[in-house]
């Protein structure tokens, strides 16, 4: 019952969509606007009828339903509420229909928008958006329906995939989602300019939906990034993987066509730019789907292989042939009415941006399908790798932050070198700073010395716009310089949002230079309580433990990390099963500090659980990387924020703009320091205790206390002599089953200048007593009183044994029991075979 | 296909036949005050033919040419003939 619905309601907003499209070309060609509304009537509703499909697949998996084909697919009884919401998106077709619903959403957004730019343009845009919104709706009725029913009901499904059983599930697929349709805008309002012949107007009644579509991608983006490095456990964020690409290169495309609708809406220049900048954006956005969901290129987040391409590769020929055929009927309203300028303006600085956003999207491009292309070529395979495109992009990405860095000093344009030389005394100071700062802190690479000079050229150059435009507003409305600079983002949202992207970039290049130059990496072996030093840091594996969860369970291992021989931190990376999942997700350990990251998975515990293989991956600078994400998407965010003071024209108005504004900016903030807190606060698996163990070779910390018989005992007194210390708690087993044999050992060597200490920690006197009398432990046995003694030697648990030299220093640590054979081999060492 | 889904397709069918039909409906409401607008015009337009509209003085009513009395309040006509 719910899938038919669901199916019949797919269907029916496939009428919709389709009758849209035909109404309102039907009304633009009569004049007649019953026609034009009843087109705008259809959209609204086939909105409304794919949102209760989207509803009704939920039903389904709140149902578990798992007749229904994609329900088994994707979900199981015991999986958490919240991924069964976003099972939706798990795979094909749910998240086509998804798509579908998104893509008509939007054009039913964009047929009520009313603003002045959009009115003459919006009914042929929205005659565009119709046929895409229909293409997507029939692809994923005829194709690729998630409403398909199986010929039996399972009694449980397959369940979710274990990568995608993450919180970042939730966000970052609809995300990328709502980018992807969103840039279908710019492309229809550049379509509807042309059929119109208001070829000039296009890009400023586009403009939001640009700048909302290029947020959200980059959001998806980041989200996605910051997901592979938390549960890829390869230590790193991107891959170059093909669907990653497929993402950053419609975003690279966006980019460019908002920084040529700028100089569109200045000046009248870039026009026939930016008609092919918003196809070739949309055309990425197909090519991506043609790619992740035709098996033409593998990945992990590709989709299953299935004829979908064909259809998609059909419709990309399609807005290829409309939109050429549309473009040549204009060229003659396509030339640019300014007089052109020199390279040295600011429009020259804008040509250079797009010819290098379009050459790293190209090698992006390249790179991806080369593997294909090659193939099918009938040639050698060649592959891409992921030190192809650093090398490729590397030097790009780099031109395009001297760009940044260059373009407000150019300013309009460059009337002569002599300016230039007067404003170029902060952006050279600020490149050396950065550059000696780098030096000093060790990261002195030939390669990333000039990236930093760049970088430290950037931002001193947009800080200083930022300066200067502050402090001039400043003087001349004698404001508080810190008022100003509130008030030039409320003024000039665009510039200012803008620069902010720049400064986020700015400091994401600062971490990928870290993560791409300095990042290490290697596999340790640790035997349980036996040190091994990597990157500065000293790792001892001390246990791993099992722990069940609702859907899978966790091999936990427990790592303490020690640096300069100091103790640092306590990681617990995990292995996750889940049952019917060949595949095993590592969770990796962080600790995050703005130097570096050091993050640890775990990739194996040997059957007995003694010792354990680590993949330790340390990534300087990784941080400024989130941390600019972070500043990029605010810029964003306030260049797309609505701008409402000219529209604010009674009191009230007024006043529900100011409610409006506040309660955007408490959203933005709180969405920015939880996303900060999700990012640097939580655990990530990181945890600090008061104190480490002492590692092998440090001196042991002493202690002064009473043996059971009234003795005192205290280590400075035991000096010269090779001391054995036992943590142990009588409700403990393993300690019950050491204790024999800690006595026998005793016994062979207590006269050879062996001292053995028993420390009962966390216990009853009588019951140590007790248990002493009952297994005839004759050495010395003292309380450990609220475990004074055991917390400075950072024990996790008991039993523990620590091996002390003649010296006082730690010699070796046994975490858990321990064998007479183990201790008599660690004695003979220290006593050299006397 | 079960009956209850064919229904509840159905139902969605209609609604949804009708909302995007809405602008074509006829509006009773309207029409009733186009008609009203429309006897306005036409009494107006044979004046403003002839030249010049012709009001009642007292009540505003427009008169046609051959009217010697307002037909909404009786008053007597005064004009040129």
């Amino acid at each position: 019952m719910i899938a038919e619905t669901g199916s019949l309601s797919t269907l029916l907003a496939l009428g919709a969509a389709l009758y849209a499209a035909l109404a309102s070309s039907w009304g633009i060609r009569r004049r007649d606007s019953r026609w034009l509304q009843s087109g705008r009537n259809a959209l609204y509703a086939a909105t409304g009828l794919l949102g209760l499909a989207v509803l009704l697949l939920f039903l389904a998996f709140l149902s578990n339903d798992f007749q229904v084909s994609y329900v088994y697919q994707h979900s199981s009884l015991e999986l958490p509420l919240y991924l069964k919401a976003t099972a939706i998106w798990a795979g094909q077709e749910g998240s086509l229909l998804l798509w579908s619903f998104l893509q008509v959403a939007i054009a039913a957004l964009v047929v009520r928008g009313t603003s002045e730019k959009q009115r003459p343009l919006t009914p042929w845009a929205s005659v565009f958006l119709a046929v895409i919104g229909a293409f997507f709706v029939g692809v994923t009725f005829f194709l690729q329906n998630p409403f398909r029913l199986l010929p039996t009901v399972a009694a449980n499904g397959q369940g979710l995939s274990p990568l995608l059983r993450h919180p970042g599930m939730v966000f970052h697929p609809p995300a990328l989602y709502v980018g992807y349709v969103a840039l279908a805008v710019p492309f229809a309002f550049a379509m509807a300019g042309l059929v119109t012949g208001k070829v000039a107007d296009w890009p400023a009644a586009a403009r939001r939906w640009t700048l909302t579509a290029w947020v959200f991608l980059g959001l998806g983006i980041f989200l996605g990034a910051r997901w592979a490095y938390d549960v890829l456990g390869w230590g790193g964020y991107w891959g170059w993987d093909p669907v990653e690409n497929a993402a950053l290169m419609p975003w690279l495309v966006a980019t460019a066509l908002l920084h040529g609708s700028v100089l569109q809406e200045e000046r009248g220049t870039f026009r026939t730019w930016n008609i092919v900048l918003a196809v070739l954006s949309f055309l990425f956005v197909l090519f991506g789907t043609f790619a992740t969901r035709s098996g033409l290129i593998e990945s992990v987040h590709a989709f299953g292989r299935s004829s979908l391409g064909y259809y998609f590769l059909g419709f990309m020929a399609l807005t290829v042939l409309v939109s050429v055929v549309l473009t040549l009927r204009r060229r003659a309203a396509l030339a640019s009415t300014a007089e052109p300028r020199g390279l040295l303006s600011r429009e020259g600085m804008f040509f250079l941006t797009l010819v290098v956003l379009m050459a790293i999207t190209a090698s992006v491009f390249i790179g991806s399908v080369l593997p294909s292309l090659t193939d099918a070529l009938g040639g050698r395979r060649l592959e891409a790798g992921p030190e192809w495109f650093d090398r490729v992009t590397g030097p790009q990405f780099a031109v395009l932050v001297l760009l940044m860095g260059v373009c407000p000093l150019v300013g309009q344009s460059l009337a002569s070198l002599r300016r230039l030389r007067a404003r170029a005394v902060v952006p050279i100071v600020g490149a050396l700073v950065l550059i000696v700062a780098a030096v000093i802190t060790g990261f002195g690479k030939l390669g990333s010395i000039i990236g930093f000079g760049v970088v430290g050229l950037a931002g001193a150059t947009i800080l200083m716009e930022y300066v200067t435009a502050a402090a001039s507003r400043s003087r001349r409305l004698d404001e508080s310089p810190l008022r100003s600079l509130w008030h030039l983002f409320g003024r000039n949202r665009r510039r200012y949002g803008g620069y902010l992207v720049h400064i986020g970039i700015i400091l994401m290049a600062i971490g990928v230079i870290g993560t791409r130059s300095y990042s290490q990496e290697r596999d340790l072996v640790l035997a349980s309580g036996d040190p091994a030093s990597f990157g500065g840091y000293t790792f001892v594996y001390e246990e791993a433990r099992q722990e069940s969860a609702a859907d899978h369970l966790s091999l936990i291992g427990r790592f303490t990390v020690y640096r300069d021989g100091a103790y640092l931190v306590t990681l617990q990376p995990q292995l996750q099963q889940y049952p019917g999942s060949e595949q095993n997700v590592a969770v990796p350990a962080l600790r995050v500090s703005l130097k570096e990251d050091l993050y640890v998975v775990l990739s194996s515990v040997s059957g007995d659980g003694s010792s354990a293989t680590i993949r330790v991956v340390v990534d300087p600078l990784v941080n400024f990387l989130w941390l600019g994400g972070l500043v990029l998407l605010a810029g964003g965010a306030i260049a797309v924020w609505p701008s409402t003071q000219l529209q604010r024209r009674t009191a009230a108005e007024s006043r529900r703009g100011m409610v409006v504004t506040a309660a955007g900016l408490v959203l933005g903030v709180g969405i920015f320091v939880a996303a900060g807190a999700v990012m640097w606060a939580g655990g990530h698996g990181a945890s600090v205790q008061a104190s480490g163990r002492p590692l092998p070779g440090q001196t042991a910390p002493g202690f002064m206390t009473t043996s059971l018989d009234g003795s005192p005992l205290r280590l400075s007194d035991m000096a010269g002599q090779v001391v054995v210390v036992n943590f142990w708690s009588t409700w403990c087993q393993p300690c019950e089953d050491e204790l024999p044999a800690l006595q026998s050992v005793w016994e062979d060597y207590r006269d050879r200048g062996v001292l053995f200490v028993g420390l009962a920690s966390n216990d009853q006197e009588p019951a140590v007593r007790a248990m002493t009398e009952r297994l005839g432990v004759t050495y010395p046995v003292a309380m450990d009183n609220n475990e004074a003694i055991a917390s400075t030697y950072g024990i996790t648990g008991v039993p523990e044994t620590f091996v002390l030299d003649r010296e006082g220093r730690v010699a070796k640590v046994h975490i858990g029991q321990v064998s007479a054979d183990q201790l008599r081999q660690d004695l003979d060492s220290l006593l050299g075979g006397q | 296909m079960g009956t209850g889904a064919l229904l509840v397709g159905l139902a969605l069918l209609v609604v949804t036949v009708a909302y995007v039909g809405r602008p074509f409906r006829p509006n009773p409401t309207r029409e009733a005050d186009d008609r009203v607008i429309e006897g306005w015009v036409s009494a107006l337009r044979p004046a403003a033919d002839s030249g010049r509209a012709r009001f009642c003085t007292a009540c505003g009513n427009p008169l046609a040419p051959s009217h010697r009395f307002c037909p909404s309040c009786g008053t007597p006509v005064v004009g040129e003939d």
